[in-house]
């Protein structure tokens, strides 16, 4: 094969020299700018309960979906950096029937049909832990309200749901502050040495009921009773007498409405132990002081384990969000409500700063600290979320809000223990 | 011992008036209505709208809620089981007929019911109070539900016995050609039955209101299954075996309670089954 001259050889190398810097020009100064589709509105779709038995607690604990994208709305909407201006946020709502199985079409649906902009999650631990795959693979940073798996956690934490984040603690942090609070009572209170766990046999009780059992087992305190009941459990009184005869200081019930029934049977048993604690649905005011049919007298000492973090709202900014809540919901939030709001604040502040590139905003989610109703807040993968006016802990004491109780640095109020006696 | 005995009687009292209605329906006209249920949750929500806008006590409002439901039964009788006992040309379509429209139906109460007072729970807690009996305390809400459950049952059981009424009742039951020759009207009969069946089911519902906090749009199914379970285990159409049923499931349920609680629905149909395996027809069955 033939040689080239070393003038070819000056002839190739100023032609490609000419043909990149004629095409750094074009790319740079004579291309047309790149074009954004246009865009009036932000779609932001959700699939979650709207009909069945879930139906109550998920319209509860999703009514901030609906009372952020009225704020924002109102203000003209979410700022979107890349069209410069504020775009109106549509809600795009699917009833997934209380079904996995449905929620899961529908959020694909979401996705590939409606083609959504941003996600809000489904109701619930295992609606949640379903989802997070499928948001996985399409890349939709997710924020999920009521959500709280050992299991999950720790798949975020090694990397495989990196799209998810969660607000709620975990059942490990829980039963590990439960812990603490006891150590801190038996030590400068009054004496708890046995205490009987009671779960609803589902995903959540099952895991914070294992791992409270667990702490409390490693710092020695006794749990004669740890006894599952059925979700459409009709009467109370056979366990309250088993947990009567077993002598436990504190009961903990991990389930939801059903704890308001045993609350009333307690009270009806004269059944007192020192404190009472019940997992979601009893820490709602609209409920407890609803349908439930209690006092503020009546629930004095009761407490609820699953508010992480809990916010206490007797900071000057929350006690006038609380009064807007009431004003708008009808009433006054319960202790995780800010906290949800937050979390949902983080996500929209990600997009005012990033504009709707998912990647971007899941990384803002991971790395950056947000201003929000509950001071700064943060996202820990596989982990609770941290914020500023956070509690562990919350405790009814005769107002028509729970106090914080623990930590002692977030405490609102001091504990009761023991609990009075039931008001006759 | 003394809270078994007692506790089992209140549950199993009560569960006796859930199944009364169904197993009137079935012994009637033989619709197996598994929208039973249904019933009682809207006699749970008719007494609601009277307790909650009107503070008025829930047994109170029994005299009003009660008409409302019983018309609500013989209108949902007249314009969807007329006239499908009507065209069916055998007992067997009809069961077969009536049941798809009871599944209908359930559906239908489900959702306008979700539709006009939303998803968030209700409850008419009455009653809360303890009482002692025997040296056991027990919540006066249930001791009341179950009195008054038995109350009704005997009323009931009495309007069968000395009633021209109950004869007919009782006539279109056994022998339905031969009551029509005797001018019993078989529709008059369906309608009132039906709405009977509907009206006993609402009454539970309020009671069962008066105890449980958490009465929502879809509780309806596990009362429908509790009630199969009586009326199966009891013997269809059988107003004693209801009674006895549900006294038996009664005390099952809260012995399960109290050994195993987890499993109560498994220990009740495991017993079911193996009941069955003895006695196919329930235990008035014929």
């Amino acid at each position: 094969m033939k040689a080239i001259t070393k003038m070819q050889a000056i002839i190739i190398a100023v032609i490609v020299i000419v043909a990149v810097v004629a095409g750094v020009i074009y790319l740079f100064f004579l291309a047309p700018p790149k074009v954004l589709p246009p865009k009036d509105k932000v779609v932001i779709g959700v699939a979650h309960t709207l009909t069945g038995p879930a139906a109550a607690a998920c319209r509860l604990h999703h009514a901030y979906y609906y009372m952020i994208i009225e704020d924002y709305n109102a203000k003209g909407g979410l700022y979107v950096p890349e069209y410069g201006k504020r775009l109106p946020i549509e809600l795009k709502e699917y009833d997934d029937k209380n079904s996995i199985d449905t929620m899961l079409t529908l959020v694909e649906k979401l996705i590939i049909e409606d083609k959504v902009d941003l996600l809000f999650a489904p109701w619930g631990t295992a609606f949640n832990f379903a989802v997070f795959p499928l948001t996985e693979r399409y890349r939709y940073p997710l924020v999920a309200l009521t959500f709280g798996s050992e299991i999950a956690a720790e798949k975020m934490r090694r990397g495989e749901f990196k799209y998810a984040f969660s607000v709620l603690g975990l059942p490990s942090e829980t039963g590990k502050e439960i812990a603490d609070l006891f150590e801190y009572i038996d030590k400068r209170m009054t004496p708890i040495k046995r205490v009987g766990i009671i779960y609803h046999s589902d995903q959540h009780g099952v895991e914070y009921s294992g791992a409270i059992f667990s702490h409390l087992v490693m710092r020695g305190i006794e749990v004669p009773v740890h006894q599952s009941y059925p979700p459409d459990i009709a009467d109370f009184t056979p366990l309250i007498s088993t947990l009567r005869a077993a002598n436990v200081d504190v009961v903990i019930l991990c389930g939801y409405m059903e704890g308001a029934l045993f609350v009333h049977q307690c009270k009806a048993q004269n059944f007192n132990p020192k404190l009472i604690f019940i997992g979601p649905t009893m820490e709602v005011p609209g409920l407890v002081f609803g349908p439930f049919g209690f006092t503020p007298k009546d629930l004095i000492g009761v407490c609820y384990y699953d508010g992480w973090p809990a916010t206490a709202y007797k900071d000057p900014k929350l006690k006038a969000w609380a009064e807007d809540h009431k004003r708008r919901i009808g009433d006054y939030p319960f202790p995780a409500s800010a906290t949800f709001y937050a979390g949902l604040e983080c996500l929209f502040k990600a997009v005012e700063k990033h504009g709707l590139d998912r990647d971007k905003i899941r990384d803002a989610l991971v790395t950056e600290t947000f201003d929000t109703i509950v001071g700064k807040f943060k996202f820990r993968q596989g982990y609770s979320a941290q914020c500023e006016l956070a509690g562990t802990i919350t405790q009814w004491q005769g107002g028509t809000m729970m106090e914080v109780i623990w930590p002692p640095e977030a405490a609102s109020a001091s504990i009761i223990c023991p609990k009075p006696a039931w008001p006759s | 011992m003394i809270d078994v005995i007692i506790g089992g009687a209140i549950i199993g009292a009560i569960f006796s008036l859930i199944a009364l209605g169904l197993n009137l329906q079935y012994g009637v006209t033989r619709i197996l209505n598994v929208a039973h249920g249904e019933f009682l949750m809207l006699g749970a929500y008719v007494t609601n709208i009277f307790f909650s806008n009107y503070g008025m006590n829930p047994l109170l409002s029994l005299i009003l809620s009660g008409p409302i439901i019983f018309i609500i039964g013989i209108l949902i009788q007249a314009l969807i089981f007329r006239r499908i006992i009507s065209i069916s040309r055998s007992a067997e379509e009809l069961e077969f007929r009536s049941l798809l429209a009871c599944f209908g139906l359930l559906f239908i109460i489900q959702n306008m019911v979700r539709i006009i007072f939303g998803p968030m729970p209700i409850s008419n807690v009455y009653l809360t109070e303890s009482v002692f009996i025997l040296g056991e305390r027990f919540q006066l809400n249930m001791i009341v539900s179950a009195i008054m459950s038995v109350a009704l049952s005997i009323i009931f059981y009495l309007v069968l016995r000395l009633t021209k009424l109950g004869l007919a009742l009782r006539a279109v039951v056994e022998e339905p050609t031969g009551a029509q020759l005797l001018g019993i009207s078989i529709q008059k009969m369906h309608s009132l039955s039906f709405g009977l069946g509907v009206l006993l089911c609402a009454i539970s519902g309020t009671l069962v209101s008066m105890i449980y906090t958490n009465i929502n749009p879809y509780i309806g199914p596990q009362y429908t299954f509790i009630a199969l379970t009586i009326i199966v285990l009891g013997g269809l159409g059988s107003f004693i075996g209801s009674m006895a049923g549900g006294f038996i499931i009664g005390y099952i349920y809260y012995l399960s309670l109290k050994i195993e609680p987890l499993i109560v629905m498994a220990i009740i149909y495991l017993f079911l089954v193996l009941f069955l395996i003895g006695k196919p027809k329930g235990l008035f069955g014929r």
